[in-house]
């Protein structure tokens, strides 16, 4: 299993935010967390990023249990929130500064994957000029960009519009192809439905369903 | 190398907000300066017809326009404590310039550098970086500001500090040593304490927030121009308490040794309670 959440509980002055949560994500799968506004999707997926520990239980990601072998896994892309990078540089200079960081991937990598999710490379609008659809998109390119193992997105399809989503699908299954783990919360039941190998339903911070669809690969 | 490039991503993050800053520190230091030149120009108005004063205005004697500072208050007298303002200034300037950016960065694309760093004492150790390379900034930009001053006042780039200069701004020259004085000596301290606030405001602002660190150097400022005793570690910026200049003053080797103390245990602290801390983003405030 590339990411396992094993019995996470979560206080946060003295409220109950994540309520002995397990689920697991194997590599190339696409797992989908859903449930309600407020339910703990999203600090579930700070928890897995290492951005909070758990009161309880642990967070295991591609062997290296977080908060005690790692403080943040080795190979994650990440999407929470929306979008924020540095406003007087373009996209492109964001994604270099980004990726020099860990020095993983050149100028290629990032004009492949600039292009992949619809923005020009030679586009010299700062980051603050950008529009909401395409700080969307220059975040999912960062999220993709050094090829992690494990991939989180928060709501990736909000600001985006119908060739937005299409682009949004065919990133997510390509991510899957290539062997990440994806676990993702989308709104949008249909496009999560259709593009999900497995769902977990959370609700006031438990797991109170789990659906696997057959035929995608997980049994 | 991560901790390197962590810190060059800060440093391009902060290049606007630092020059608004730094040309803000100018804007003070000028107008300081000029408070300096009005006083003394004042007090050689007041002086009795007979005495003859000289001053050269030199890169030393401006320099005290921001860090002649105060003596201890000791009451009586029937005095009333008066805190020094351009030395409390130059410093709140500094401490509110420091206070923003380290929290605030760990919102969005903080929080994918933070991640990308790979360790929190990485992403620690550069914000502890930034903020010492940006006080040398700010430090430097005063320091300009006096040299700027000085060449206009033809005396040149000199850190000596003018006998007579102390007597006409009020400085304690009761408890003066015998000159030469030399700003220089108390120069090197301004750096050291400058430093070690900013660090412990940085500490301040990861345990208890930005605005409370804020605060919090603010007290520590008054409470250093006010009293004596290691809590003030701001009152050795002031030549009024330097051994250069005043008899019982302070050494630098005993500013750095308590300056670093505060700098190194503010390092471990912050850097201690940021490895608990939560990274929320936008939701910090739950």
């Amino acid at each position: 299993m590339s990411i396992e959440v094993k019995h996470v509980t979560k206080h946060i002055r003295g409220v109950t935010i994540l309520d002995d949560v397990s689920l697991s994500v194997s590599n190339g799968a696409i797992a989908a967390i859903a449930g309600p506004n407020g339910s703990g999707k999203t600090m579930l997926m700070r928890l897995i990023a290492g951005l909070i520990t758990p009161d309880e239980g642990s967070v295991v990601v591609d062997g290296a249990t977080i908060g005690i072998d790692r403080a943040f896994p080795e190979s994650m892309g990440i999407l929470i929130e929306s979008p924020q990078f540095l406003s007087a540089y373009t996209g492109r200079m964001n994604l270099c500064l980004l990726a020099s960081i860990r020095d993983k991937v050149g100028g290629e990598a990032i004009d492949k994957v600039l292009e992949e999710v619809g923005l020009r490379k030679d586009d010299k609008r700062p980051f603050r000029k950008y529009s909401l659809g395409m700080k969307q998109r220059l975040g999912l390119a960062a999220a993709v960009l050094e090829s992690p193992s494990v991939l989180l997105l928060d709501e990736p399809s909000n600001a985006l519009d119908r060739d937005g989503v299409r682009m949004l699908r065919r990133l997510i299954l390509k991510e899957r192809e290539r062997g990440a783990a994806v676990l993702w919360a989308c709104h949008d039941r249909e496009l999560m439905e259709s593009l999900s190998d497995e769902v977990y339903y959370l609700a006031e911070g438990h797991i109170d369903g789990h659906e696997i669809f057959a035929g995608r690969g997980l049994s | 190398m991560r901790c390197l490039r962590c810190l060059v991503m800060d440093v391009l993050a902060t290049l606007r907000s630092t020059g608004i800053w730094l040309t803000a520190c100018a804007f003070c230091c000028v107008l300081m300066l000029v408070a300096l030149r009005l006083e003394v120009g004042m007090a050689l108005a007041g002086a009795d017809d007979g005495m003859t004063f000289d001053v050269a205005f030199t890169l030393g004697d401006y320099l005290l326009g921001y860090f002649a500072g105060c003596v201890p208050f000791t009451g009586g007298d029937d005095r009333a404590f008066a805190p020094p303002i351009g030395w409390f200034v130059f410093f709140l300037l500094l401490v509110v310039g420091l206070a923003r950016y380290p929290r605030e960065s760990l919102r969005g694309f903080g929080q994918q550098v933070l991640i990308a760093c790979g360790s929190r004492w990485t992403w620690w150790w550069a914000k502890c970086v930034w903020v010492a390379g940006s006080v040398l900034l700010f430090c430097a930009t005063a320091l300009l500001v006096a040299l700027l001053f000085s060449l206009i006042a033809g005396s040149g780039p000199s850190w000596s500090v003018s006998p007579d200069m102390l007597y006409l701004i009020d400085f304690p020259w009761q408890e003066l040593r015998g000159a030469p004085y030399d700003a220089l000596s108390f120069m090197g301290a301004v750096v050291v304490v400058a430093i070690s606030l900013g660090l412990f405001q940085l500490c301040l602002s990861f345990l208890f927030g930005t605005i409370s660190g804020v605060g919090a150097s603010a007290g520590l400022l008054v409470a250093s121009a006010f009293g004596v005793g290691p809590i003030g570690f701001c009152a050795f910026s002031m030549a009024a308490r330097c051994g250069a200049f005043v008899a019982d003053g302070w050494l630098l080797a005993e500013a750095i040794a308590v300056c670093g103390v505060v700098a190194i245990a503010s390092m471990l602290v912050g850097g201690i309670a940021f490895n608990r801390r939560r990274c929320f983003g936008s939701e910090d405030s739950l």
